[in-house]
């Protein structure tokens, strides 16, 4: 159950994405929705389900772009493996550790995947000024859906009872 | 319960080896990937799905069949139109001079925006509701009757990618249309919604004019077309109109802003231009492996 809960809250928050519009103030960025679910995997589930999370999104997010797909994976897999490192010290539920870990995840990825696809000739030097505009974007976006996200699969899993007794935070 | 571990393991193992595999493997995972996605986002979207489906229910099919081929028809006319008038001054000369008939090549298929910008937003696209099943592959011109919007890439059966004019990875070779002097207009990445506020301060436009001959002096307002020497392109569809041309830093070419004739922002029916004149430049275009 909680294997197919997280395909489907996946497959669901992708495509949530994919529709809602990019958000011109915010250089063009989306709702990070996919993110949010990997990051609230990473901080509430054992192991085997964040990795599964993390790879599974990474595939779906470089599907979805025009750059390679895969280097997205290895960057939601080392991001999910960091995150999961901390969990022991955080309350994930609260909506601080969303807005915070949101926040700092958002811009982490804006910079790594940036690197990568200006590494691999897929995107052209962004210029500073750009990268300044899209950290915060992605910060402020990354702050607002956490939360949000981990409210509403948190709530989701206690209704479908799709979380182990063995999980959770100390 | 170890043949589950081992599925997981192998599944976990294929897609971590993604990256060391080659772009045609990575490629056909990612066309797998968006054209399993592409009936609930054509149901979602409203243009083949909630709407054709809404509008089923109250019209005969017949009557939306004669709809979507009189919309067809209006915006092949208005395409037309737009060239020709576009075009009106050096048409008239070509036509008393070489005797040839300015007419717009191929035939344009409606499509229907299905979504805006893709998750990364690095790249700006919209994804339309058609595919390959309706004859669509990569690089096919896609306009409007106001202008270019971009070129399709990422063809999967019942959807594809458009890779539009303001994508700082787009070129496109242009000539102004009151002078005829030739230069390629580049992307910026503005996002959608046009000048924002954040992306005025940091002077980003939709797009540029580079490598202008500096012989013949631009204007502000000159009208840009395409100029059919990039081989994906015919001659003649309206780009966009320059602003603030001047001299480049090395002094050699203008330079200009160019604000794009279709706001991409707006735009919800576009058209792809199919059964163009094959060009060399054009079938060997086709590099995506769009086409399933």
């Amino acid at each position: 159950m909680t294997w197919l809960f997280q395909i489907v809250s996946l497959l669901l928050a992708v495509l949530w994405e994919l529709q809602s519009p990019a958000i011109p103030l915010c250089a063009g960025l989306k709702l990070p929705l996919l993110h949010s679910c990997v990051l609230y995997y990473s901080l509430v589930h054992r192991r085997s389900l964040w990795v599964t999370a993390a790879i599974l999104g990474g595939l779906l997010h470089g599907a979805m772009t025009e750059g390679p797909v895969g280097p997205d994976m290895w960057l939601l897999l080392l991001f999910g493996l960091g995150a999961s490192r901390f969990r022991q010290h955080l309350v994930a539920e609260a909506a601080m550790t969303g807005v915070v870990l949101g926040a700092i995840w958002g811009v982490l990825f804006q910079w790594c995947l940036a690197f990568v696809l200006l590494r691999a000739g897929a995107i052209e030097s962004p210029g500073i000024g750009l990268m300044v505009v899209r950290s915060l974007a992605a910060a402020l976006l990354g702050a607002l859906t956490a939360p949000v996200v981990f409210l509403l699969l948190g709530w989701a899993e206690h209704v479908l009872g799709s979380r182990d007794r063995s999980e959770g935070y100390a | 319960m170890r043949g589950r571990k081992f599925f997981v393991f192998l599944l976990l193992g294929v897609i971590l080896s993604l990256p060391a595999l080659s772009p045609r493997f990575r490629n056909w995972v990612r066309l797998e990937v968006r054209g399993s996605f592409a009936p609930v986002q054509n149901l979602l979207s409203g243009g083949e799905g909630v709407g054709a489906l809404t509008e089923s229910l109250f019209q005969p099919s017949a009557l939306i069949e004669r709809t979507r081929r009189l919309e067809e028809q209006v915006a092949n006319l208005k395409v037309e139109l737009n060239a020709q008038s576009g075009l009106a001054g050096e048409n008239a000369r070509l036509r008393k001079e070489l005797g040839l008939r300015e007419r717009m090549p191929g035939r344009l298929l409606l499509c229907h925006v299905t979504s805006r910008g893709d998750v990364s937003g690095w790249w700006k696209t919209l994804t339309i509701d058609r595919g390959s099943a309706h004859g669509l592959r990569a690089n096919l011109p896609v306009i409007t009757p106001d202008g270019v919007v971009g070129r399709t890439q990422k063809v999967t059966a019942y959807n594809a990618g458009v890779l539009l004019l303001t994508d700082p990875t787009f070129r496109l070779s242009c000539r102004s249309d009151q002078s005829g002097v030739l230069g390629i207009v580049q992307g910026q990445g503005a996002g959608f919604g046009g000048e924002t506020a954040l992306e005025g301060n940091f002077s980003l436009n939709p797009c540029r004019l580079e490598l202008v001959s500096r012989r013949i002096p631009l204007a502000e307002g000159e009208i840009l077309v395409t100029s059919g020497l990039g081989g994906v392109f015919p001659e003649g569809l309206v780009v966009g109109v320059v602003e603030r041309p001047k001299l480049d830093e090395t002094r050699l070419f203008q330079t200009a802003m160019v604000r794009p004739a279709v706001p991409m922002d707006d735009v919800e029916r576009i058209f792809v231009l199919l059964d163009l004149p094959d060009s060399p430049t054009r079938s060997g275009a086709d590099d995506e492996g769009g086409t399933p």
